[in-house]
């Protein structure tokens, strides 16, 4: 492991954190079972972590779930933002990961062509 | 799975899903024995005698706090389609340890593909838990592991994206300078 | 019909560059097993697979197919295009799945036929 490296990005990341909000308030769950790791959930996974880099979100964790059994709609992503019903994204692709993360979690808004389901 | 990278990433969800706070992945190559051999090793709550000979069974469901699945089925397979073998050692309350071995140079074996994207995701979306990953290739070693990660990178989470990045990247550098994850055979048809 | 000619037909993306398209196909086969491909593939067929990693160059090789086309929209790695190149093999990628770009290949006159 390149030691040399990691310290430098310790040194880069303790200056930004003190721009960041303490509170972890959104959540967004991939799907990690099986079918949706044959899905391509792996890509889609890293795009939602690199589009957060990105968009400097500071205030989202990211976990993973097994299988939910809608093995056709894989890779399914959920996201839980404070004061809303959960809402499931479906056969979602890097690119479309992407664009949840800029349109629902930084602009608050639902890309409605995405969704599987949503919590009445 | 076209990677075992994904097999990989597959059987250790099964581990974090046994409740398991470390899980070591190891994976061997020996050219002159043509040989490669992949070990999953968790401390998760193990699997229970009366399931274990039927572990690798596709119909044996996961729907109850069981989770086991598909991905130890289509893992045996792989191994088999390239003369090789899947075994799962497991003792309930202490931890399972599937080993998985390939003709490393056999037309079938599915390649590597991206350790960096699976080690990746793994610690960033598993931050509380330990992970050890071991790569050697004919005695050349390629290594990294959590608990030094920490300690370097004190008040910073594991799940920070720059994290993330440094895992992808560290371990493609790494392995690219063992040389790892090559058919040495095969390739000779393309010189 | 001439590879060169079949791509444009069917629409496929050619994923090389500077690699002679004129070889005339007659014969397909398809699978994603490399060992299958390599006991009963024929000169000249026109394989199809999803797989994408640099041993099927290695494959066209050894049983000197007319070329590759990837299915499903598999986007070939970057070293197995570097080493198509080097070897001169074709390599095509459609956006239909195996199953519909055979049977279109076969309403072509590309048959499975040993």
């Amino acid at each position: 492991m390149n030691v040399e490296e990691l310290k430098k990005i310790r040194e880069k990341v303790q200056k930004e954190m003190e721009l960041r909000s303490g509170e972890k308030a959104i959540k967004i769950v991939v799907g990690m079972g099986t079918c949706g790791i044959a899905a391509g959930a792996r890509p889609v996974m890293a795009a939602i972590k690199d589009e957060l880099a990105k968009q400097s979100a500071g205030n989202v964790t990211v976990i993973q779930s097994g299988c939910a059994g809608f093995c056709e709609q894989e890779p399914l992503v959920d996201v839980l933002r404070p004061g809303e019903k959960k809402v499931t994204y479906g056969k979602v692709t890097p690119e479309k990961a992407r664009k949840i993360v800029v349109e629902h979690i930084v602009g608050g808004r639902v890309p409605g062509e995405f969704v599987f389901a949503q919590e009445k | 799975m076209l990677e075992l990278s994904m097999h990989i990433l597959d059987i250790a969800q099964n581990s974090l899903a046994a409740g398991s706070t470390r899980v070591e992945i190891r994976i061997w190559e020996n050219l002159p024995e043509d040989l490669l051999v992949i070990e999953v090793k968790d401390n998760g709550r193990g699997i229970p005698g009366e399931m274990l000979p039927r572990v690798m069974d596709p119909f044996v469901t996961s729907r109850t706090t069981r989770p086991v699945g598909l991905g130890l089925s289509l893992l045996k397979e792989a191994a088999e389609r390239c003369e090789g073998c899947l075994e799962v050692h497991s003792e309930e309350g202490r931890g399972t340890k599937v080993v998985a071995r390939f003709r490393l140079d056999h037309f079938d074996r599915a390649p590597l593909g991206d350790m960096g994207a699976t080690m990746g995701i793994l610690i960033s979306g598993n931050p509380e838990v330990d992970f050890l990953y071991e790569h050697q290739v004919d005695g050349q070693t390629y290594g990294l592991e959590t608990g030094e990660m920490r300690k370097i990178l004190g008040p910073i989470g594991l799940d920070d994206p720059s994290v993330l990045r440094f895992v992808q990247q560290d371990i493609q550098t790494g392995l690219k300078k063992i040389g790892a994850a090559t058919f040495p055979k095969i390739m000779e048809v393309l010189r | 019909m001439k590879l060169k000619d079949l791509a444009e037909r069917l629409g496929w993306e050619l994923k090389t560059r500077n690699v002679p398209l004129e070889a005339e196909v007659q014969t397909g086969y398809s699978s994603d097993l490399l060992s299958d491909v390599l006991a009963n593939s024929i000169e000249g067929d026109l394989w199809v697979t999803r797989q994408t990693h640099l041993n099927i160059v290695a494959i066209a090789v050894m049983r000197d197919l007319s070329g590759i086309l990837l299915a499903n929209g598999a986007e070939p790695d970057p070293d197995t295009l570097e080493k198509a190149a080097e070897k001169m093999v074709p390599i095509f990628r459609t956006t239909l799945p195996t199953f519909e770009v055979v049977g279109r290949l076969y309403q072509l006159g590309v048959t499975g036929a040993r």
